[in-house]
């Protein structure tokens, strides 16, 4: 059994990072795409009050499918660092195809629309 | 036709086929592959040849001059009545498709025969105590929370373990290890992110 001394926890959470990290720079794209459209939308339309909605992503569901393996890495002393590794499930590590279809992992992005900002809508 | 074939496959249990099995029917698909290609292939092509000859017939027809009234009317054809042909083709060639895709299935399965022929031989699976398992995990999510970049913040997290229990100096023990990792234990991280300030959405 592992003799877990200091447990690392860095691969597990750098998933969920980068992940994070992922979805935000999609978000900040999206924000850009669309007040970018709003600001060529004709005058006349808005001051009718012909608002157009912007989407925002509201919920980001995220599923990964992984295999977990416990690896040892060595410490400046004689000592090791027990850790809990996942990979996501992928063709080379599959004992069969089966696996491609159980293992798939998902990521669901909920966009709802909303009401432009309010700089933007006064012009800024 | 490859319809055929694909359907045969289809309802062959392919994962539970030997490899000599597996290598008899990946050379009769590809026969069949082979074969319905080259029959497609030339009939598109003796196809394009009537269309153009017809094409050009039309044009003929079409300049023509005006024949008397009394004159039988001659019908000028349309390229139209070709469609029909030419959508079986397509048809044909999206079934070479499918049968393309069930070749596909039958190498993966080979793959998975050769690696697993391959492996080297494994020694006893290396297992950590559930309790260090949960203490990890906690731990991930902790630093991931903390990581997060701006303007996000994370939801639920939930985090299925899966793998064979033991027990070990009276402690309960959980083997992971991806060489073994078979269809049903294959474990899974959930989690949803969400903005840290919400827009309420309009109708």
């Amino acid at each position: 059994m592992a003799d877990v001394r200091e447990v690392l926890v860095a691969p597990v959470a750098s998933m969920i990072v980068e992940v994070g990290r992922s979805v935000a720079e999609a978000s900040t794209a999206l924000s850009l795409a669309q007040v970018e459209a709003y600001r060529k939308v004709p005058q006349p339309l808005l001051d009718a009050g012909m608002i157009p909605v912007m989407f925002h992503m509201q919920d980001v569901q995220v599923e990964l499918k992984m295999t977990l393996e416990i690896e040892t890495t060595a410490t400046s002393g004689s000592g090791r660092k027990w850790g809990i590794f996942a990979r996501p499930v992928n063709a080379a590590s599959e004992a069969s195809s089966r696996s491609l279809t159980t293992g798939a992992s998902t990521l669901k992005l909920t966009f709802a629309p909303g009401p432009a900002p309010l700089a933007v809508e006064q012009g800024g | 036709m490859p319809s055929n074939e694909v359907r045969r496959l289809k309802r062959l249990p392919l994962d539970r086929l030997d490899e000599s099995r597996l290598r008899a029917e990946l050379a009769r698909a590809a026969e069949a592959f082979e074969a319905e290609t080259v029959a497609a292939d030339t009939e598109r092509k003796r196809l394009e040849e009537v269309a153009r000859r017809l094409t050009l017939e039309i044009a003929a027809l079409r300049a023509l001059p005006e024949p008397p009234s009394a004159d039988p009317v001659v019908a000028v054809p349309d390229l139209g009545i070709l469609a029909p042909r030419f959508s079986a083709i397509e048809t044909q060639l999206a079934d070479l498709g499918r049968l393309r895709d069930e070749q596909g299935r039958i190498k993966d399965l080979l793959e998975a025969i050769r690696l697993r022929d391959e492996a080297p031989p494994r020694g006893p699976a290396p297992v950590m105590a559930t309790e260090d398992v949960v203490r990890s995990m906690a731990a991930a999510v902790a630093k991931a929370a903390a990581d997060l970049p701006g303007g996000l913040v994370l939801g639920a997290v939930e985090v299925d373990v899966r793998g064979p229990l033991g027990a070990q100096d009276g402690r309960v023990t959980v083997a992971l290890d991806p060489a073994r990792t078979t269809p049903e234990a294959v474990s899974s991280l959930r989690f949803s992110l969400l903005p840290e300030s919400r827009t309420k959405a309009v109708e």
